[in-house]
């Protein structure tokens, strides 16, 4: 329970330091804080990808599980609706990367058809949990399992949208619970 | 007159001993969002108005093997789910379910949910007693009951 307590309290000071440097959007982060960086994970095709796959685009880093049945759906429902306010060429150079925080039930395949459904632009990420950590920490994401009444579990997870420059640098965040019309605005005024 | 007044009293008792358990308790705007192939689970969201202070206390579907009370909570860009044991229903205030809050999650769907389609939830109120409402299934990337 304190240990939980203190991933919790970890976690909000990260949050907060990730909210600070969401209100200086293209600024260097501070000393010492870096935000994402090298992969190897596999995609909803089965292929195994890097960050080099996709160079040159725009990234929308989101990280949850496919039986998630609220924020997730919500999350990715609203920028797929702020992709449709995009023009077409805005929308070309950028690609949504979904990471999945429970590779037990997301295999490429379960995750690669589930966010299909939310736009052409959607990509989903999985791998070994050995092959995730390292990507949950470079995002300074918190995942935990938790039980549900039934014996079943849901995952407790930082659900932060990452905006990631054609470069791979870390330019900002986009907070979940935006309407389309300011996400998009926001996305434009990141410079994607 | 008086007679008249009897009748009138005689009348609203009647009414007041029929018509609360019928109308306390609306449920409205019920949808859920369509299933990705493989899941299993959903979520439903309403808005239920009690005319008298009242509590839902269970909620189950026969579309689904269960279903639960659930809160997802944002904490500093945390997102949790919470199962509920009850949510309050204060009179004439409008309770609602939406994305990003409470929901009435579903487990072990009997069918994928798909969109146009319209399936059932059962809410068990402590003092309306059991209320069906019927469920709109909306496309996945709908973020309200109109999608």
């Amino acid at each position: 329970m304190r240990r939980g307590l203190l991933w919790l309290l970890g976690g909000g000071v990260v949050v907060l330091g990730l909210a600070a440097a969401a209100l200086l959007p293209r600024m260097a982060m501070p000393p010492g804080i870096t935000i994402g960086g090298p992969f190897a994970l596999v995609d909803g095709d089965g292929h195994a990808v890097s960050e080099r796959s996709y160079a040159g685009l725009w990234k929308l880093v989101y990280f949850g599980y496919t039986h998630c049945p609220d924020a997730c759906p919500t999350t990715l429902s609203t920028i797929g609706a702020a992709m449709d306010k995009l023009t077409p060429g805005q929308r070309r150079d950028i690609r949504v990367l979904f990471i999945t925080v429970d590779p037990g039930r997301d295999s490429p395949q379960v995750i690669g058809s589930y966010v299909k459904a939310f736009g052409p632009e959607f990509i989903g990420l999985t791998g070994s949990p050995a092959a995730l950590a390292p990507v949950e920490s470079s995002y300074h994401v918190y995942a935990a399992r938790h039980a549900l009444k039934d014996g079943d579990y849901a995952m407790d997870h930082s659900s932060i949208i990452y905006v990631m420059a054609p470069d791979g640098h870390f330019v900002g965040l986009l907070d979940d619970n935006l309407t389309p019309e300011a996400m998009a605005k926001k996305l434009v005024a990141l410079g994607a | 007159m008086a007679n008249m007044r009897v009748a009138a009293v005689a009348l609203s008792l009647a009414a007041g001993m029929v018509l609360p358990a019928a109308a306390a308790v609306q449920v409205s705007g019920a949808w859920a969002r369509a299933t990705a192939p493989g899941q299993d689970e959903g979520a439903v969201y309403l808005s239920v108005t009690s005319t008298t202070a009242d509590r839902l206390t269970a909620v189950s579907s026969p579309d689904a093997g269960m279903a639960m009370l659930h809160e997802t909570t944002q904490m500093g860009g945390m997102s949790s789910m919470q199962d509920m044991d009850g949510v309050a229903l204060p009179p004439g205030k409008t309770v609602t379910f939406a994305p990003h809050g409470m929901h009435i999650m579903l487990m072990d769907l009997k069918h994928p949910l798909t969109a146009g389609s319209v399936i059932g939830v059962d809410l068990t109120f402590q003092k309306a007693g059991t209320v069906h409402a019927q469920v709109k299934v909306e496309k996945i990337t709908a973020t309200g009951p109109q999608g």
